[in-house]
């Protein structure tokens, strides 16, 4: 890795007129892609960029026809490629332009830290990028060989690098490089009209985290159950939601701990209080956090400011204990800055799976086509692409109708597993049992 | 739109184009068929709400796909650069690597009947020629007058962006280059009461220059009105109702119940439902969908696809036939079908995958009102925010923001919120019975699964139907 397009770049930030602070990342990425149809090749790619993202400050009166009263900063980020340095002062000047005509409250940026030992890279992945690339595929094909009625669709298989270096104008500075295994796999079992697909993604820094045969296994008997799947019946209860269906369920406490929702006046939750309106009848909800979670997407030694990346546990027993901050947001709360959300982190229970599943009606899902809740209201409403529900004592697939109710309301009365699963800016519950959901169906 | 107009195509950009037809000449030194695609966009985008401001460069992107054809499938060469001597260089280790792996298995790429061509955008006001600061003054304007219109309100945001994409394509036979401007503007409104924060929001957008951006008073009342009513929505019995869906609505069904399971790499892959339905009924004789790239001024239009095929409109379903669906090369060469102009890429650095461009149902003879007024019992939905796609169980999930309740063909005030449609495509389709004389579309960006997002827009006019709704 070069940084004289980062030398010249900084060089020149110091010079600059009207920057007050700046903020340099480059970004060095290598990635090679390998499609699979079936069995057959589709395509193979290699990507190389380099990049560097900047952001300038500029300080200066606040706008309005007084100009008086505390000064004002504005921010402008710009990207630059290498192409752009013969135009780099002219950039600079549109940069600090456009970051004077905006009026924010003062703020900094983070200063010089010593930054934590990750780890991020994984060297089994950097030896021979485009030979690893074909041994993962024919892992996969190995893999759905070995399963009954079940064939491969498709396999994209993405291994990146990624360089990043960063600097700025208070004298922070770090490199950070990371590695990611990126699957996206299709299965399909059965034969014409009874055909039935199970789609699955995972993305892991590290190769050991992805164990092929095992996850294939998986998802072709989901695949396979996938075929005899019928309507739910409709009924309001005990849902359990398993495996990386739960992913999506964290976005709104994921937004609602961060200090940019608070600032902007969109969360009712406050420090200091509970994060459920009524009593909790669950478990205790704990979470983090995890910056500096071993090969977790989102660990780093720092964050995209410079942040040094640290655990810090947002919500203890279902008490908001602190918000994740940036640096500026830190500081127009008066919080310490802990820089961007990292890894979502969450405290299991003690209730082994098997027992979260009892009860004569039982709905659980593995499989939403979407889950997404609202951002702000956290109320949800996702359609089933593969649950199990308990009628007269057995298992029956269910696929199709939906799984509603409000992130917020039903971790109040949920409880966690006691297995744990990985999926790569998660560690927590495999499985979490919501006693009051909605599911609709027959 | 301009389909022969010379643009400006700045920077290193211009140079490339003319250095390609030589760098392709030396990749088919090696290999039975190569391209390029050079790209290259910039823009500018402010944010304002009630707490910060800010004005910046859109995410830029530059660089250079080579693509490389070895008989069997397509290996591809991505490089963050537009130097022609880099990139020459580049292409011919990328080529003679590619050589030792060209077989012939009867595949072969049709690159297409001479065109050399130049196309452009039309614009009002072209965004690089407004400048920043009049841009952020009519954002910080109607954050204004976002702002005064209810006590709860406590935050309002304006969101805006143009971009300006300009585009190279490059083989044997061709030499075709685009600048495509697109501007969007999203205005939403938060209100809290008892502790409830509801929001909603509006858009504006296109191929199109500042002058798309404008918003109406009556939009901004409706806005509110909106807000207020979701403070106080319930939610829905989960069940099967008569519903009404306006334009927004009806193009997310379009795209998602049936545009995804008709871009044709599915059909390799198997994963399409659709595909056992080619020539057969899968809708009501009223449903008639496109997907057309050549829209004038819609979000998702272009003048050739990423591959170098010149855009046209594709009829997918005609009076509830299923025509065909939509290709890119690689779909296209192995169903050895014809083309159609829907081969898209992310970026550069990203693969191309069939991908629809402005998709659509086409306009009946219905009055919508008269439409809602049939409804006994029934909802009205309008504010489509999301869906996903589910091409082999041939489901789908259209989330709406609410639906309002009808009762005896006037709206009863009630609000039910957020409501999700799901069910069996052709169950859905097939429910259409009644088709509006109007029609709208909506921009937006859409993902093939969850990722490889691209502009598009959707839309139609109303349709009255069955759904399940919950």
């Amino acid at each position: 890795m070069t940084t004289q397009l980062l030398d010249q770049v900084t060089t020149r930030l110091a010079q600059a007129p009207g920057v007050d602070g700046w903020l340099v990342r480059q970004i060095e990425m290598t990635e090679h892609q390998f499609y699979l149809i079936g069995e057959t090749p589709e395509s193979e790619r290699t990507v190389r960029t380099v990049e560097l993202e900047v952001t300038v400050y500029n300080d200066h009166p606040p706008s309005g026809p007084q100009g008086t009263g505390e000064p004002r900063r504005g921010s402008s980020q710009v990207t630059l490629l290498p192409a752009d340095l013969p135009a780099l002062d002219a950039k600079l000047r549109d940069a600090v332009f456009m970051a004077s005509l905006t009026d924010n409250p003062l703020f900094s940026l983070p200063g010089p830290a010593d930054y934590p030992a990750v780890e991020t890279a994984d060297p089994a992945l950097l030896q021979d990028p485009p030979a690893t690339l074909r041994q993962v595929g024919d892992e996969i094909r190995r893999a759905v060989a070995l399963e009954r009625d079940v064939r491969l669709s498709s396999a994209e298989v993405f291994l990146r690098q990624r360089h990043v270096t960063l600097r700025n104008s208070r004298g922070a500075a770090g490199t950070h490089h990371g590695t990611n295994l990126a699957l996206d796999l299709v299965l399909i079992a059965g034969e014409g009209r009874d055909e039935a697909e199970r789609h699955v993604t995972f993305k892991r820094r590290r190769r050991a985290d992805v164990d092929i045969e095992a996850q294939v296994a998986r998802y072709a008997r989901q695949a396979r159950d996938s075929r005899h799947a019928v309507l739910p019946q409709a009924c309001t209860g005990p849902v359990v939601i398993s495996g990386p269906a739960l992913h999506e369920l964290f976005l709104p406490w994921l937004l609602h701990t961060g200090a940019e929702f608070h600032f902007q006046q969109l969360s009712p939750l406050r420090v200091g209080a509970p994060v459920f309106r009524g009593p909790v009848q669950g478990d205790p909800f704990t979470f983090i956090s995890d910056g500096l979670l071993p090969y977790g997407s989102r660990t780093a030694p720092f964050d995209e400011e410079g942040v040094p990346r640290q655990t810090i546990t947002l919500i203890q027993d279902g008490v908001l204990q602190t918000l994740w901050a940036e640096q500026r947001y830190a500081e127009y709360l008066g919080l310490p800055a802990s820089g961007t959300f990292a890894n979502a982190r969450l405290i299991p229970g003690n209730t082994p799976m098997q027992d979260l599943l009892a009860g004569d009606i039982m709905t659980h899902v593995v499989a939403f086509s979407w889950l997404n809740p609202d951002p702000i209201t956290a109320k949800f409403s996702g359609e089933i692409r593969l649950a199990y529900q308990r009628r007269h004592g057995e298992w029956t697939p269910v696929k199709g109708g939906t799984v509603s109710g409000d992130v917020f309301a039903a971790f109040a009365n949920a409880r966690f597993s006691a297995e744990t699963q990985f999926l790569g800016d998660y560690l927590g519950p495999e499985a979490i049992r919501f006693e009051e959901l909605v599911v609709a169906g027959e | 739109m301009n389909t022969d107009q010379q643009v400006q195509i700045f920077g290193d950009l211009t140079r490339l184009r003319d250095a390609l037809p030589a760098i392709i000449a030396d990749m088919e030194q090696h290999v039975p068929y190569a391209s390029a695609l050079a790209m290259q966009s910039a823009g500018t985008k402010v944010q304002v709400n009630h707490r910060e401001q800010n004005v910046s460069q859109t995410d830029p992107s530059q660089g250079v796909v080579l693509t490389a054809f070895n008989g069997a499938y397509l290996e591809e060469l991505a490089l963050g650069t537009l130097d022609p001597d880099d990139i020459a260089r580049e292409a011919r280790d990328f080529a003679a690597d590619v050589a030792v792996r060209v077989v012939d298995e009867g595949l072969h790429i049709d690159p297409g009947a001479p065109q050399e061509a130049h196309f452009a955008t039309p614009c009002q006001r072209p965004p690089r020629g407004v400048p920043v600061a009049e841009k952020f003054d009519c954002c910080r304007a109607l954050h204004g007058r976002l702002s005064g219109g209810d006590e709860r309100i406590v935050n309002a945001m304006v969101n805006y962006a143009d971009s300006t994409e300009y585009k190279v394509f490059a083989n044997r036979t061709r030499r075709l280059s685009q600048a495509i401007v697109r501007t969007r503007l999203m205005a939403l409104v938060f209100m809290a009461q008892n502790g409830r924060t509801e929001y909603s929001w509006i858009t504006k957008d296109g191929t199109a220059g500042f002058e798309v951006i404008e918003v109406t008073d009556a939009a901004i009342e409706g806005l509110w009105s909106t807000v207020r009513d979701l403070l106080t929505a319930e939610r829905i019995v989960p069940g099967m109702y008569d519903v009404v869906t306006g334009p927004k609505m009806s193009g997310i069904i379009a795209h998602e119940a049936f545009g995804h399971g008709v871009e044709l790499d599915m059909f390799l892959k198997g994963r399409a439902r659709s595909q056992e339905y080619l020539g057969k009924a899968v809708a009501s004789p009223l449903v008639t969908m496109m997907d057309d790239p050549t829209v004038p001024g819609a979000y998702g239009s272009y003048f050739f696809d990423d591959e170098g095929q010149p855009a046209a409109p594709t009829t997918i379903i005609a009076d509830g036939v299923f025509q065909r669906g939509l290709s890119d090369l690689t779909a296209a060469t192995r169903l050895r079908v014809p083309r159609s102009a829907n081969g898209r890429r992310e970026s550069f650095a990203r693969k191309v995958y069939a991908r629809m461009s402005n998709t659509f149902f086409q306009p009946g003879d219905a009055d919508p009102d008269d439409m809602i007024r049939s409804l006994d019992y029934g909802l009205y939905l309008t504010h489509a925010s999301s869906g996903m796609e589910d091409p082999k169980g041939w489901g789908m999930q259209v989330t709406c923001q609410f639906a309002r309740e009808v009762r005896e063909g006037e709206f009863t005030g009630r609000v039910f919120a957020p409501v999700v449609a799901t069910g069996y495509v052709p169950d859905l389709l097939q429910s259409v019975t009644a088709v509006g004389n109007d029609f709208a579309l909506s921009g937006g960006n859409c993902g093939k699964g969850e990722k490889e997002f691209v502009p598009v827009s959707s839309g139609g006019p109303h349709l009255r139907m069955k759904a399940r709704l919950s």
